[in-house]
C-alpha cells in the first residue's frame, strides 16, 4: 500500500546523513489527486507524498541540482533510478552527492486513463491507494475501486526493472520484471505500407511543443540539432559559425519534417533511454513515442546486445567490440 | 488575382526593393561594420524620423533590425551593420547593386519637434552611435532650430570608432564633439577611458538640454547615473532599447517587455517611461 | 430566443459544407477532440467538454507561408474563402476576440484579416463544467457570447439557437426555427444554474493587478519555476498566446513563413550577440503568468487568460496557473 510506502520514505527521509542538502521527492498537488516533484529541505519530510501518481522521473531536477552545493537525496523507482545511473554515466551526476531512496515500484497509473475511468471531481478527491490489484479511490466519504490493470501506464507493463539497481536504501520488497518486447514484435507484423501509414498519422498529429525533449531527462543538449534557434552562442562565437549552423530542420510543422524531428531524437537515446515514459505522458497529442523508444531499446539489444544497465555507455562499449 | 496582401503599403510584411549605392567599411577585424548607403527601387518617398528603424531583408536569410543611422534631411538610407549573425554575414558579403528588401520606418523615433529650442547632447558607445548620428546631423542641417549641439562618443580604440571621418571633419568645422577611447594608444590626443567617465570630464549643464544615450548596456547604465548626478532630470534622458525583433510591428511578442513593444512603442523610450516598469530594461 | 427540433449544429455543418464553407468543427481522435476541418457532418462530435487544442490555428495557423521567393518575392499565396467554425465554446470565443484585438488593432495584420473577416462562427454554450474549467474567475460566461454570430444551447431534445450577428441570422434564417416557449426558456435559465454550480476551480483575481506588482520580485517565482521543463506546452495549447516567429525555410529557393513560437523556449529572447533577457526559466514563466494577467490587462485592458484550464489539464509537471495565481504572496 502507497501510504505504507510513504511512511516510510518519510522515515529514511528523517534519518538522512547530516550532509544532505535537499531531498526531491513528491508533495501532493493542490486540486488534483497527482503528485508533482518537488525540492525540499531537510525537515520539510512532512510535507511528503507518493503514490501511483507519482509518475513523474525525478533524475532532471537532480541534474539541475547538481549546479548548486551540498549532497542531494532522491525519491527514485527503477525507472528513476535507472536514468540517475545514465546521467551518472555521461558525467552529468556525481553518484557520491547523491542518496538515493530506491522504491519498489508496481507500476504507476496513466493520469489520463485515470481521470476518465474515475467518477469523482478531481479537487475532491481525497485518496488514491494501490491495494493489491485494484486502486481505492477516496472522495466525499465514498470510494471508488478501479481494477490496477485498467489505469495502470502501459510501459509499465514492460518494466524490465521495477525495483532500482543501484539505491542507497530500498523501500518495499523487490519485484522481478522481465525483458518483454511482445508489444513492438506484435507491431513488426504489421507490412511496411501499414507501418509507413500508421506513422505517418502519428506524426501528422505532432504540434513540436517539444514537451517530449523537454521532459526527457538525457534530453539534456543545449544546442539540439533538430530545433533550428536552439543555438547555443557566447560573445564570442564568430558571425560566420552562426550564419553557417546547420539546419537539419525548420519551423515547418508537417508530418515528414514531424517524423524526421522524431527520429532524430530517438536515435540519440540509442542505449540511453530510461524508459521511463516521461515523453509520451508529456505529449499532448498523445504521440505512441515509447514505441519508438521502445523499437531502437530492441535493436541495440538484439544487434549489440546491450542494455543500459550495463556500466559502460553504449558508445563506449561500441568502441571495445571484438572485431567480427 | 491581386489582394490586399500583394501591396507592400497595406501588406506591412512585405518589404520594398532596395538597392544598395554605397559600402563603407567603418571597422574592420574580427567584428567589422560596414555603413549601407540603400536606395529604394519603384518608390520615391520614404518619409521617417530620426530613432525609427527598418527590417532589411535578405531572402533566404531572414530579417534583421537596423535603426536608421542618418537624417532623414539626407538622401537614402544608411545602415551600419555589425557582423553578427545570419543576416549580417550575407549583408557583409554582399556589393554595390545588390538588392535587399527595406520594411519600415518602423516604431517611435526621437521627438525632435519638441525638442527644439534646446541643447542637445548625445552620448554614444560603439555601434550605440547610430541613432544618435542621425540626431547630430538632423539638428545640423536645422541648426537655428536648436540649442548648443554636443556629441560625445567613445569606443573600445580608436580603430571601433564608427564614422570617424565624419566627426574629425564635424570636429575640425567647430562642433563640439568629445571623443574617447578606452584603452590609451600613441598619438590619441583626445580622452582615454570609458564614455560615462568623459562626460563626468565635460559636465553637461542639464538646462535645457535634452541627453540622448545609446550603446552597450552597461555603459547606458552608468551614464544614466552620471547624468542624474549632473541633475538631469529622468524626463530630459531618451534612449533606445535593443531587443530581438521579428515582426516589426507590434504582433509576434519577441521584442515585448512587460507591456510595451520595443519595435512598436519604441524603439525611443525617454526614462521615465522605462522606470515605471517592473522589470529591468 | 429561437429553438431547433433536433440538432441545430450538426445540420448546420451539413448546411454550410453544401454551401461550400470551409467547416472547422470538434473531431473525436482516440481519447480527445480536436477542432479539425470536416468533409462531412458525421465526422463530427460535439460531445465534449473542450477541445485538447484550442482553435486558435483557424485564424491563426501553427505555420504560415507568407510569401514565396526566389531572387525576390515570387508569390503571396491566397487566403481561403467562406469559413465557419462550429460548436466553439465561450470560452475561446473569448480566445477568438482577444486574438482578434492582438492582430487587428493597431496596424491590421492582413494575413489574419483575410481569414478572420470570411469566419462565421457557431458557438455552443457549456452544460457542465471541467475540471480545470475556471472561466467564470475572469470574467466569463460558460453560456453566453455576444462575439459569436450563432450560440446554440444544448436542451437534449431540442437546441436554443440565439443569433449574435447579421452574418448568423443569414445562415440562420435556412432553417426552420421557432420561437422558444416560456418552458424552453426556463429550461435554459435551470441549466444555466446547473452549469454554474459544476465549477471546483476558481482564481481570485481581487487586486490581482497590485498583487502582481508588489509580488514581481519574490522567489514565489523560482519555487513555481523549479520544476518546469520550458517546454511549449501551455503555450501551444493556450487560445490566447499569440507569439511568432517568421523564418526563411529554403537558401536560393523558398518560403517565408511564420510559425507559432513560446516564450517558454529558452532561446526565444536570445540576441545574436548572446544577450538573453529572459536567460533562466523561472523569468520566463513568470512571464508567462504576467502576461496574462498583468502586462496584457495594462495593454488591452483585459486579462489575456479565458480560464479554459488546457495548459493545466496537460502541463507533464503540474504547474497550475489558477493555483499560482492564488498562491501569489504578498508583503514582498
Amino acid at each position: 500500500m502507497n501510504s505504507e510506502i510513504l511512511e516510510k520514505i518519510k522515515e529514511e527521509c528523517r534519518k538522512l546523513p547530516d550532509d544532505i542538502s535537499y531531498i526531491v521527492g513528491f508533495v501532493r498537488k493542490r486540486g488534483e489527486p497527482r503528485e508533482v516533484l518537488k525540492v525540499l529541505k531537510p525537515d520539510e519530510v512532512d510535507r511528503m507524498s507518493f503514490s501511483p501518481l507519482s509518475f513523474n522521473n525525478p533524475a532532471r531536477i537532480v541534474m539541475d541540482l547538481m549546479k548548486s552545493d551540498g549532497k542531494i537525496a532522491v525519491i527514485a523507482k527503477g525507472c528513476d533510478a535507472r536514468a540517475l545511473k545514465q546521467l551518472e554515466k555521461e558525467e552529468k551526476i556525481e553518484r557520491e552527492r547523491l542518496y538515493i531512496i530506491g522504491v519498489s515500484c508496481p507500476g504507476v497509473i496513466d493520469y489520463r486513463k485515470f481521470r476518465n475511468a474515475v467518477k469523482f471531481r478531481l479537487p475532491e478527491i481525497e485518496s488514491v491507494e494501490l491495494v493489491g490489484d485494484e486502486v481505492i479511490v477516496k472522495a466525499n466519504g465514498e470510494e471508488q475501486r478501479i481494477p490496477f490493470s485498467e489505469v495502470i501506464f502501459e510501459n509499465c507493463l514492460y518494466c524490465e526493472q521495477p525495483t532500482p539497481k543501484d539505491y542507497d536504501v530500498l523501500i518495499g520488497e523487490p519485484r522481478e520484471g522481465k525483458l518483454d518486447f511482445s508489444d513492438i514484435e506484435e507491431f513488426e507484423k504489421l507490412d511496411r505500407e501499414e507501418r509507413w501509414s500508421y506513422w505517418m498519422e502519428v506524426f501528422s498529429k505532432c504540434i513540436r511543443c517539444h514537451a517530449c525533449r523537454q521532459v526527457c531527462p538525457l534530453c539534456y543538449c543545449e544546442e539540439c540539432l533538430v530545433d533550428p534557434s536552439n543555438l547555443a552562442v557566447s560573445p564570442m562565437t564568430p558571425a560566420e559559425e552562426k550564419a553557417a549552423y546547420p539546419r537539419v530542420l525548420g519551423k515547418t510543422v508537417n508530418a515528414s519534417d514531424n517524423m524526421v524531428y522524431h527520429l532524430i531524437r530517438v536515435l540519440h537515446h540509442a542505449g540511453r533511454c530510461a524508459g521511463c515514459g516521461e515523453c509520451e505522458r508529456a505529449c499532448p497529442m498523445e504521440l505512441p513515442l515509447l514505441k519508438l523508444e521502445r523499437k531502437l531499446k530492441k535493436v541495440v539489444y538484439e544487434v549489440f546486445n546491450y542494455s543500459p544497465d550495463e556500466e559502460i555507455p553504449f558508445l563506449s562499449k561500441l568502441d571495445i567490440l571484438p572485431e567480427g | 488575382m491581386s489582394s490586399v496582401l500583394d501591396e507592400p503599403m497595406k501588406n506591412p510584411y512585405l518589404p520594398y526593393k532596395a538597392e544598395i549605392v554605397e559600402i563603407r567599411d567603418e571597422v574592420k577585424g574580427v567584428r567589422p561594420i560596414k555603413t549601407f548607403k540603400i536606395r529604394l527601387i519603384e518608390r520615391e518617398r520614404f518619409d521617417y524620423q530620426s530613432g525609427q528603424g527598418c527590417l532589411v531583408s535578405v531572402f533566404g536569410r531572414g530579417e534583421s533590425w537596423f535603426t536608421i543611422a542618418n537624417s532623414p534631411t539626407r538622401p537614402d538610407l544608411e545602415f551600419s551593420v555589425l557582423k553578427t549573425g545570419k543576416v549580417t554575414t550575407k549583408l557583409h558579403e554582399m556589393e554595390v547593386g545588390d538588392v535587399v528588401g527595406i520594411r519600415g520606418p518602423l516604431g517611435r523615433g526621437f521627438p525632435l519637434e519638441e525638442w527644439k529650442g534646446m541643447n542637445i547632447i548625445t552620448i554614444g558607445g560603439g555601434i550605440g552611435q547610430t541613432p544618435l548620428r542621425s540626431i547630430y546631423q538632423y539638428v545640423i542641417d536645422n541648426e537655428k532650430d536648436y540649442g548648443d549641439l554636443t556629441i560625445v562618443y567613445g569606443a573600445r580604440t580608436s580603430k571601433d570608432l564608427c564614422y570617424k571621418d565624419e566627426l574629425f571633419q564635424l570636429k575640425e568645422q567647430g562642433y563640439n564633439v568629445e571623443l574617447s577611447i578606452d584603452n590609451p594608444e600613441p598619438d590619441w590626443p583626445y580622452f582615454v577611458g570609458f564614455v560615462p567617465d568623459n562626460l563626468k570630464r565635460i559636465k553637461p549643464d542639464p538646462k535645457d538640454t535634452i541627453a540622448i544615450t545609446c550603446g552597450p548596456p552597461i555603459m547606458i547604465k552608468i551614464t544614466l547615473g552620471v547624468l542624474k548626478d549632473l541633475g538631469f532630470k529622468e524626463n530630459q534622458i531618451y534612449t533606445t532599447l535593443e531587443r530581438r525583433m521579428k515582426c516589426g510591428i507590434g504582433k509576434c511578442g519577441k521584442c515585448k517587455l512587460e507591456s510595451v513593444y520595443v519595435c512598436r512603442d519604441g524603439p525611443v523610450f525617454r526614462y521615465d517611461e522605462l522606470s515605471r516598469l517592473l522589470e529591468e530594461a | 430566443m429561437k429553438v431547433y427540433e433536433g440538432n441545430f449544429l450538426k445540420d448546420v455543418v451539413a448546411k454550410l459544407l453544401d454551401d461550400g464553407y470551409r467547416v472547422y468543427a470538434p473531431v473525436k481522435e482516440k481519447n480527445y477532440h480536436v477542432f479539425k476541418v470536416v468533409e462531412n457532418a458525421d465526422e463530427v462530435d460535439f460531445d465534449y467538454i473542450n477541445t485538447r487544442r484550442s482553435p486558435k490555428d483557424v485564424t491563426f495557423p501553427e505555420n504560415e507561408v507568407l510569401m514565396k521567393y526566389g531572387e525576390w518575392v515570387e508569390e503571396i499565396p491566397a487566403q481561403a474563402d467562406k469559413t465557419a467554425i462550429v460548436g466553439i465554446r465561450p470560452c475561446d470565443i473569448q480566445g477568438l476576440r482577444l486574438m482578434d484585438r492582438v492582430f487587428l488593432e493597431d496596424i491590421t495584420d492582413p494575413y489574419y484579416e483575410a481569414k478572420r473577416k470570411n469566419l462565421l462562427v457557431v458557438g455552443y454554450a457549456c452544460n457542465e463544467a471541467g475540471d480545470y474549467c475556471f472561466c467564470t474567475s475572469v470574467g466569463l460566461s460558460p453560456f453566453k457570447s455576444d462575439y459569436a454570430d450563432i450560440i446554440v444551447t444544448e436542451l437534449g431534445d431540442k437546441q436554443v439557437v440565439e443569433i449574435r450577428s447579421e452574418k448568423g441570422e443569414a445562415v440562420a434564417s435556412k432553417f426552420d426555427l421557432s420561437d422558444a416557449s416560456d418552458e424552453d426558456v426556463s429550461r435554459k435559465k435551470e441549466l444555466e444554474q446547473k452549469v454554474l454550480s459544476s465549477f471546483v476551480r476558481s482564481v481570485n483575481t481581487e487586486n490581482l493587478k497590485e498583487r502582481m506588482a508588489e509580488a514581481f520580485n519574490s522567489d514565489y517565482w523560482k519555487e513555481v519555476a523549479e520544476n518546469c521543463v520550458s517546454c511549449g506546452i501551455c503555450t501551444y495549447l493556450c487560445p490566447t498566446c499569440f507569439c511568432f516567429d517568421i523564418f526563411d525555410d529554403g537558401e536560393l529557393k523558398g518560403v517565408r513563413i511564420r510559425a507559432w513560437d513560446s516564450c517558454q523556449f529558452p532561446l526565444h529572447t536570445l540576441e545574436s550577440s548572446s544577450h538573453n533577457p529572459r536567460r533562466e526559466k523561472w523569468q520566463r514563466l513568470r512571464n508567462r503568468f504576467y502576461d496574462k494577467f498583468y502586462y496584457m490587462l495594462v495593454r488591452k485592458g483585459e486579462f489575456y487568460c479565458v480560464g479554459c484550464g488546457r495548459c493545466i489539464a496537460a502541463c507533464p509537471v503540474g504547474i497550475d496557473i489558477a493555483e499560482v495565481i492564488n498562491n501569489i504572496p504578498s508583503g514582498v
